[in-house]
């Protein structure tokens, strides 16, 4: 499985990567920004499997990205890792095409929780 | 086959129809020490180990084969090159005619290891699998995987050690420190030796004395202690190792649940009142759940080999000492947290065991029917109580 994990925060993807390892053992990709997702996803030689994006990032931030890549891509799941919290913010993110959103501050079960829950509706879809 | 005697040959030699492809190994310390100067090549499964000069008749020997070009000999299997002549192989057993000593050099093998002599002082003999000694172990390092079985003697002259995982086997052991982690088997004589054996130390017709003995699966001796009154001091039913552990992994534990504690005791609030928590402060409070669940899950895993170990233990401690001669005055007897010093020499055959009340207890001595209730002194594990504790918990 591939995981692109796209967040500002150097820390947190080291969060996310160590907590999807329990996943069985998925091969990672780290972007900062939404700029360096994009590159790193046109020049992916396959798609990827699960995208996490934060909202607030420098560059292109996760909103604009996630509009970005469901122009082209309408499957690959995606899920919002964000300190957002507002309904109106959820319901943005969810209008713009992600499958799933997590609050931060979230606990390792709970991010876990949300990943399953969405590659297992993806599998289902199939 | 024996790997010492002339059989390994100089890639140098013009002689020989076979180069040798790799050299003894040698310790960090060397070549300063001479101990360290071993004539063993030791080579992995896949190696190259020598090349046939063209046209030579060159015999193969078992663990061998001759690699595509004609030439090259490669290890089918770990062990130690033997190259005698023109003959080539690779022993999975080192088997030295003589002692280890400066003509061997230190011994470290991944298999077995025959010494037909004596492992002389200073040397060392490491080995994967066991070691077997035809004459004695004086004040040398052993360790071994499996056992260490040794014709006569363990003469360790207070200096030398002898580990084994398996068992360790000897006719007489006198002032040599021995761990095993199965039985330790005696023929005649135990003398001022400090023994730890995870089963137990089986030593039916030997006289033991002075030193201190623990022994996890309960002992067996033919007389215990002298009548020169030489301090002996035996233990049964105490598992050294477990108690190693504990003392090594309690406190860490410990130390750890109050870390993850502190750092819950930190976010709670954070969690209480995320509205007014600004972006930055609600990434810091995911970094210190997700490290407070770092340090749980190490915690749950130490817990969990601690207590598995535990188990393990206690299905194979045994209370109970042996006597078939004279139990002698002065020796001290020890189970967990019980200790009674025995008062006059008993004549076996008897057996020592603890009669446990609550709060204490008392070492009892029974011998043709009777039971003799010893002054006990009762002692208190620290350590072995904190392990207890914290597997409550």
């Amino acid at each position: 499985m591939r995981i692109l994990l796209v967040d500002d925060s150097r820390t947190m993807r080291n969060i996310q990567r160590k907590l999807l390892s329990a996943l069985g053992d998925p091969e990672f990709a780290e972007a900062g920004d939404g700029m360096e997702a994009m590159s790193l996803i046109a020049s992916s030689p396959q798609p990827f499997d699960l995208i996490l994006i934060d909202w607030n990032m420098p560059n292109m931030d996760g909103h604009t990205l996630v509009c970005r890549i469901r122009e082209k891509d309408k499957t690959t799941p995606l899920i919002m890792v964000t300190t957002e919290a507002e309904k109106t913010r959820v319901l943005e993110a969810i209008k713009a095409g992600v499958n799933n959103y997590v609050i931060k501050p979230f606990t390792p079960e709970a991010l876990l929780e949300r990943v399953r829950q969405t590659l297992e509706k993806r599998k289902a879809a199939a | 086959m024996n790997t010492t005697d002339d059989s390994v040959v100089s890639a140098e030699d013009p002689q020989h129809a076979v180069e040798v492809l790799c050299a003894p190994a040698v310790g960090d310390d060397a070549p300063a020490s001479h101990y360290e100067r071993s004539r063993l090549i030791v080579v992995t499964a896949g190696q190259a180990v020598a090349r046939i000069a063209t046209g030579a008749d060159v015999k193969l020997g078992e663990n061998v084969a001759l690699d595509e070009d004609g030439i090259t000999v490669r290890a089918l299997a770990p062990g130690v090159l033997h190259v005698k002549g023109n003959s080539v192989s690779v022993a999975r057993v080192v088997e030295l005619s003589g002692d280890v000593d400066f003509s061997t050099g230190n011994i470290d093998c991944p298999h077995d290891v025959v010494v037909r002599g004596s492992i002389l002082d200073m040397f060392r003999v490491r080995s994967g699998g066991s070691v077997h000694v035809g004459r004695s172990i004086e004040a040398a390092e052993v360790c071994a995987a499996g056992d260490i079985v040794v014709r006569q003697a363990i003469a360790g002259k207070d200096k030398g050690r002898c580990v084994a995982g398996g068992s360790v086997q000897a006719r007489l052991m006198t002032a040599a420190h021995v761990e095993a982690g199965a039985d330790v088997v005696v023929g005649a004589e135990i003398a001022h030796c400090h023994i730890t054996c995870g089963g137990a130390l089986k030593a039916p017709a030997a006289a033991v004395y002075g030193g201190q003995i623990v022994a996890r699966g309960g002992a067996v001796c033919g007389e215990l202690g002298c009548a020169g009154g030489a301090r002996t001091i035996i233990a049964a039913g105490i598992d050294q190792e477990l108690r190693r552990m504990a003392t090594e992994r309690v406190d860490q534990v410990l130390a750890e649940m109050r870390q993850a504690a502190k750092v819950r005791q930190t976010v709670e609030p954070l969690l209480r009142n995320q509205r007014s928590l600004t972006a930055q402060q609600k990434e810091k409070a995911t970094e210190l759940l997700f490290q407070a669940g770092e340090i749980e899950e190490r915690n749950r895993s130490l817990i969990d080999t601690l207590r598995r170990r535990r188990e393990e233990s206690q299905a194979r401690c045994r209370e109970k000492i042996e006597v078939l001669g004279v139990l002698h005055a002065g020796v001290v007897l020890r189970f967990a947290e019980l200790e009674a010093p025995v008062p006059c020499d008993t004549r076996g055959p008897l057996s020592v065991v603890p009669r446990r009340r609550a709060g204490g207890g008392r070492i009892a001595v029974v011998a043709r029917g009777q039971e003799v209730l010893l002054e006990t002194r009762s002692t208190r594990d620290e350590t072995m109580r904190a392990l207890e504790e914290l597997l409550t918990m």
